[in-house]
């Protein structure tokens, strides 16, 4: 039992999204992107491995990862049983004369100002030749160099190699950059080479010849392939294995003659049944999955490919934004959409996890639950019987600290107006806080996802804040009406004076913010007791988990 | 019956710092009204030319010769205002990719609005909303996507609503240039099958231009393969299929990797550069089946077998 | 490693020269020709002035404000020199002056846009706020800042000048280079192994190389007017010696009576300056399109 050349193990790689300081604030936290989500596999040495899925599953991800171009956030990589997940520099330098990438865009990794003799070189020149008993030596001469590049050139099949040597990639067809590019990665004599739809970008008539070249280099060179495409019929034909992905995960694995003559997966089937035959006469009918691969911030839960599954079980997944989902497309139809809009409109519903609610006035609420479990009864299929419970109940204890702090935004220019308006000292606005902040926090109280600590402090900011401007500026316009001619630098630099003087008066100022905006979250919790939700509950999910059956492995509750 | 779209003799040549580039030449096409016709080549071969030729979307460089006639009428007798009026309203055109088509900084109903007033300026934007929402339905995008911004909407989605765009005036004839090719395949066949639904219901005729011969191969009726900017080969499409004339056809379909290849086959050599004058039949260097003659004289278009298939060969 | 660098940057060097040539027939390259020569025969007349002036440009040699005429091609000034022999000497001091300080700003300007561009992060985002505000300054104002703190002389004159340019370097090669690093050839590059020095010297700079003529010829020009603004305010040279832009300072307060000692001398900065923003212009025409029509290449391979 041979070990195998490369070990991926619950491989994780996940980028953080970028989302300014508000929206982290109010959305909690920093999103990620689940470009791989726990993929396990291994490679053989001599086999091609193919990694078949569309874009945004991943492939090209782990692809990136292999080479070390991309950290891992978790998981295990073994190369030739030794750990390279996190290698240092120097480790690192060393496994890429093992690992080796091969592009999709030959001409977009070649250096426009190089010559393709001078990027080959290049390599040699800072990994040093290949020698025979495998290490590197340092090239002694110039020529000694061209020569070892003139032999790469011409196992690629780039002859004469002198011709070639001095060309820049803009002179050459998409075929011979192509094979420069496998020249360049063929010099350091890897062990696995990755290649990452090495054909897509070239003409079908072309792309036998380019196939047939990197075989018979595997052949020449005793390489193995990690072989990455979306075309599943270049797959099928050149790879020994393949393993599909979707949305970060493998859901099918297995001999790639097999999964061809007898795809397990629906996802697998429903990829095999969409490529188009260039034979018109066996035109079929075909039954394609639902909707598009969704974001992969938020994959769906349970099984990534539930939503669109065309036999997926109640058991598969489904969640709240599925029902929001099944909205959008009923009310495609004008009519259902007039019919049923007391229950929308699509984003009038909230989900979150395995519930979505929708808020609805006391009076209504009987009306629109029944509405909700009458959409249910008719759309029917595996999500109708996934849900739970259809009920109605107090809305959401109101995110009452956001909206104070969004109230308080109304304090600030509110005492700030009533300053100029009537002149008085800041502690008046108390008063305006109420009235103004009710108003907004009502209006804007969907904003926040969640009380964080930020919000907490942001709007004990914003209170004080709004004092102190309704304050400054009340004391401004009391002290021109006076007649002073002063302006509001000064009042502001003379400030802590005032405070200092009457310390009294300045505590009841900043409280009476503090207590105008409780009484205005007050006054929005009990309005929200006229509020209720209705509640659409899903049951939990079966575990899902990769199962083998028969030669292969499958992720997928059918089995 | 008239043809919808016919061109004689078309040719576009584009001139360049290094000479004449001849993208198309002598083009002898032809499309009925409600047909699915699929225009196939390879890179360079002039398809997407020929396309933009018929609404006469090419850059200033470009010397057209020959003529396109639309419903009988030349279309370069036009004047631009009456050509800019029959793009959009009786000819249409999607494109590859989507999301450079549409303008970032208008929102979807943006789009729409003025797309409708552009053809007529005397329609309120309620009404051009009330028509875009209908046209959304037909090609099954959610309304409430109409005040987002085109970068919030996945590929699949931009390029259903450029489609919607192009079904507002229901133009007679739509010439989608690889509208598919930056998709994936599950994705390129719901856009596909959107397409047929479409033709049915709105009696349109569809110029799909590709690369990829399984999609012409399951949507068109009629196939026109190009080479080096001429049209090698034309016929319905079950027919060229199943007996390829011209030794490109026969050479394209056997490189094709589909899920029953056995073996793999490439088509020797590589396209000829489009630069400066040529004699004889283009595919010369690459033939299996080249004759002297082909060298030096260029072959003429001979009808073989009926339903209008044409080839361009000296073997017939 | 040096070498490796050169290398690098000779064959990008040899190929634009080249494209340029093969270019030379097009209106931007004649414009090209034109401000070569223009300078080259500046060039030429400055070095060789002692042969060429009739006069020595520092002595008196005639009347007072003498109209152009005679042995005085173009008149003399109020201190009775020949104004065709300080014109001649006077094309010394604008010349070396731009040739350091374009090359020090080059010098200073590129590593610095280099390194700002690949390492981005904090680094990239302090060094723009530098250059930028640099940059925000009018640039004659700031040369005198600069000369006014580390005094006179051609080569303090020549620092001071370099300063005001750096910025422009800077931004632009910085720009390009946060660019390309994006471009698949630079992560395959990494992907590939190459240290980051080597990837930086190999695979960006020569493809950023084409816009560093355009911008050497550019400063070139604006710093001839930088030159001719300073040394006008008497900032920076010792007092005497012949040169274009003090000569300026000495007559224009005399024009209505000799209009020729001040034309001239304005006259040829125009022109010095005029011949440098041609061949900045023409090489911009020729170099660019070039680098957008290899792109398009690509696309349609």
């Amino acid at each position: 039992m041979s070990e195998p050349l490369l070990d991926v193990r619950d491989l994780r790689v996940y980028f953080s999204v970028f989302r300014g300081f508000v929206q982290r604030m109010l959305g909690g936290g920093d999103a990620k992107v689940h470009a791989v989500d726990g993929v396990t596999f291994s490679i053989e040495p001599r086999e091609v491995f193919g990694l078949v899925g569309e874009s945004g599953c991943g492939k090209t991800t782990i692809a990136k990862t292999l080479v070390g171009l991309v950290r891992p956030t978790s998981g295990e990589i073994l190369f030739h049983g030794k750990d390279v997940t996190r290698p240092n520099k120097r480790a690192l330098f060393r496994l890429r004369e093992e690992i080796q990438l091969i592009y999709q865009d030959a001409h977009a990794a070649l250096s426009p100002a190089m010559s393709v003799g001078e990027a080959v070189a290049d390599v040699l020149r800072t990994h040093g030749l290949p020698s025979e008993d495998g290490d590197r030596v340092r090239p002694e001469s110039e020529e000694a160099l061209r020569d070892a590049v003139y032999s790469v050139f011409d196992d690629v099949g780039l002859r004469p190699p002198g011709f070639f040597y001095d060309k820049y990639p803009d002179q050459l067809s998409g075929g011979q950059k192509q094979r420069v590019v496998a020249a360049r990665v063929i010099a350091l004599r890897p062990h696995l080479i990755v290649a990452d739809e090495p054909v897509a970008m070239l003409d079908m008539s072309i792309r036998a010849r380019i196939l047939e070249f990197l075989m018979d280099l595997k052949a020449r060179y005793q390489l193995t392939y990690l072989f990455i495409t979306h075309d599943l019929a270049t797959a099928k034909f050149v790879c020994d294995r393949i393993a599909i992905m979707y949305l970060g995960r493998i859901v099918e694995m297995g001999p790639s003659r097999t999964i061809y003559a007898d795809p397990k997966h629906p996802y697998t089937r429903a990829l095999l049944q969409a490529i188009p035959i260039p034979n018109p006469e066996r035109r079929t009918k075909k039954v394609l999955p639902r909707g598009e691969v969704p974001n992969a911030v938020w994959p769906p839960a349970g099984c990534r490919f539930h939503p669109r599954c065309p036999v997926a079980l109640p058991t598969c997944g489904w969640e709240g934004r599925d029902f929001i989902a099944l909205l959008e497309e009923r009310w495609l139809s004008s009519d259902l959409a007039s019919r049923e809009a007391a229950a929308g409109p699509p984003d009038a519903w909230k989900a979150n996890e395995l519930v979505v609610r929708r808020d609805v006035a006391r009076e209504n609420e009987k009306g629109v639950e029944g509405l909700v479990k009458e959409i249910v009864k008719e759309a029917g299929g595996p999500m109708a019987q996934a849900v739970y419970d259809i009920r109605v109940e107090d809305a959401q204890p109101p995110d009452w600290v956001a909206g104070v702090s969004y109230g308080l935004v109304a304090a600030l220019f509110g005492g700030a107006l009533w300053g100029l308006i009537a002149g008085f000292g800041g502690y008046v606005f108390g008063i305006v806080a109420v009235v103004i902040g009710w108003t907004v926090a009502a209006a804007v109280r969907r904003g926040a996802e969640r009380v964080t600590p930020g919000i907490v402090g942001l709007g004990v900011v914003l209170t004080l804040l709004g004092v102190f401007v309704g304050d400054v500026t009340g004391l401004t316009i009391a002290l021109w009406r006076l007649g002073f001619d002063i302006s509001i630098v000064n009042v502001l630099a003379a400030y802590p004076i005032i405070v200092a003087a009457s310390p009294g008066q300045a505590a009841i100022a900043y409280l009476f913010g503090l207590l105008g905006a409780a009484v205005a979250a007050r006054r929005l919790r009990r309005e929200m007791k006229e509020v209720r939700s209705v509640v659409v509950e899903f049951r939990r999910p079966d575990p899902l988990g990769p199962k083998e059956v028969e030669d292969r492995t499958v992720e997928c509750l059918l089995y | 019956m008239t043809a919808l779209l016919e061109t004689k003799n078309l040719s576009v040549a584009f001139d360049t710092p290094g000479g004449p580039v001849h993208a198309v030449q002598d083009v002898n096409l032809r499309i009925d009204s409600g047909t699915n016709t699929g225009l196939v080549g390879e890179s360079g071969c002039g398809k997407s030319t020929l396309g933009r030729a018929i609404l006469r979307l090419l850059p200033e460089n470009a010397r057209i010769s020959g003529s396109v006639l639309f419903n009988g009428t030349d279309l370069s007798t036009l004047s631009p205002k009456a050509m800019r009026d029959l793009r959009g309203r009786n000819i249409a055109m999607i494109f590859q990719d989507p999301m450079t088509r549409l303008n970032p900084l208008m929102r979807i109903r943006d789009h729409f609005i003025e797309t409708i007033q552009a053809h007529d300026p005397r329609v309120e934007p309620e009404v051009a909303v009330e028509r875009a929402l209908k046209v959304l339905a037909d090609v099954r995008v959610p309304s409430d996507r109409m005040r987002m911004y085109p970068h919030e909407l996945s590929g699949g989605m931009r390029q259903r609503i450029m489609i919607a765009l192009c079904l507002l005036f229901k133009p007679a004839l739509l010439v989608a240039d690889e509208p598919t090719t930056a998709l994936d395949v599950i994705l390129e066949a719901q856009i596909l099958e959107l397409l047929q639904s479409i033709m049915h219901e709105y009696e349109m005729a569809v110029l799909l231009i590709t690369h990829n011969l399984g999609l012409v191969a399951e949507f068109a009726d009629r196939v026109a393969v190009m080479y080096a900017g001429r049209i090698a080969e034309e016929g319905a499409t079950v027919p060229l299929f199943r007996e390829p004339r011209h030794p490109y056809t026969v050479g394209l379909l056997r490189s094709v990797i589909d899920l029953d290849t056995t073996k793999l086959y490439s088509v020797p050599g590589s396209p000829p550069s489009l630069l400066g004058e040529s004699v004889g039949c283009p595919f010369y260097p690459r033939c299996e089946k080249r004759m002297d003659v082909c060298k030096t004289v260029f072959p003429e278009v001979r009808p073989v077998g009926e339903d209008r298939r044409m080839v361009e060969c000296h073997l017939y | 490693m040096s070498r490796w660098v050169a290398r690098g940057r000779t064959s990008v060097v040899g190929r634009l020269i080249g494209s340029f040539l093969s270019q030379s027939r097009t209106a931007a390259g004649i414009v090209v020709w034109i401000g070569i020569s223009i300078v080259l025969g500046i060039i030429i007349v400055a070095i060789f002035a002692p042969f060429l002036a009739p006069f020595d440009p520092n002595t008196k040699v005639g009347a007072v404000e003498a109209p152009p005429g005679g042995p005085f091609l173009m008149g003399t000034d109020r201190s009775g020199q020949d104004v065709f022999s300080r014109i001649l000497y006077g094309a010394r001091i604008p010349l070396s002056i731009v040739a350091v300080a374009t090359t020090l700003s080059l010098i200073i300007g590129l590593p610095l846009g280099l390194l700002s561009g690949y390492a981005g992060g904090r680094l990239d985002r302090a060094l723009v706020l530098v250059m930028d505000s640099i940059y925000a300054f009018p640039g004659l104002l700031l040369a005198i800042a600069v000369a006014a703190i580390i005094g006179r002389g051609i080569l303090n004159i020549s620092f001071a000048i370099a300063v005001v340019y750096v910025p422009t370097y800077f931004r632009v090669i910085r720009n390009h280079v946060s660019s390309v690093k994006q471009e698949p050839y630079v992560e395959a590059a990494i992907a590939l192994g190459m240290p980051s020095w080597r990837v930086i010297g190999r695979y960006v700079l020569p493809n950023v190389a084409q816009s560093i003529p355009v911008i050497f010829s550019v400063n070139a020009a604006d710093s001839v007017l930088t030159e001719a603004g300073l040394t006008f305010l008497g900032l920076g040279l010792p007092p005497g010696i012949p040169d274009w832009g003090f000569d300026i300072s000495l007559s224009w307060q005399r024009f209505e009576a000799s209009w020729w000692a001040t034309f001239y001398p304005g006259l040829f900065i125009l022109i010095l300056t005029t011949a440098l923003t041609f061949i900045g212009e023409g090489l911009n025409d020729i170099l660019n399109p070039l680098l957008r029509k290899s792109q398009k290449a690509a696309v349609e391979a």
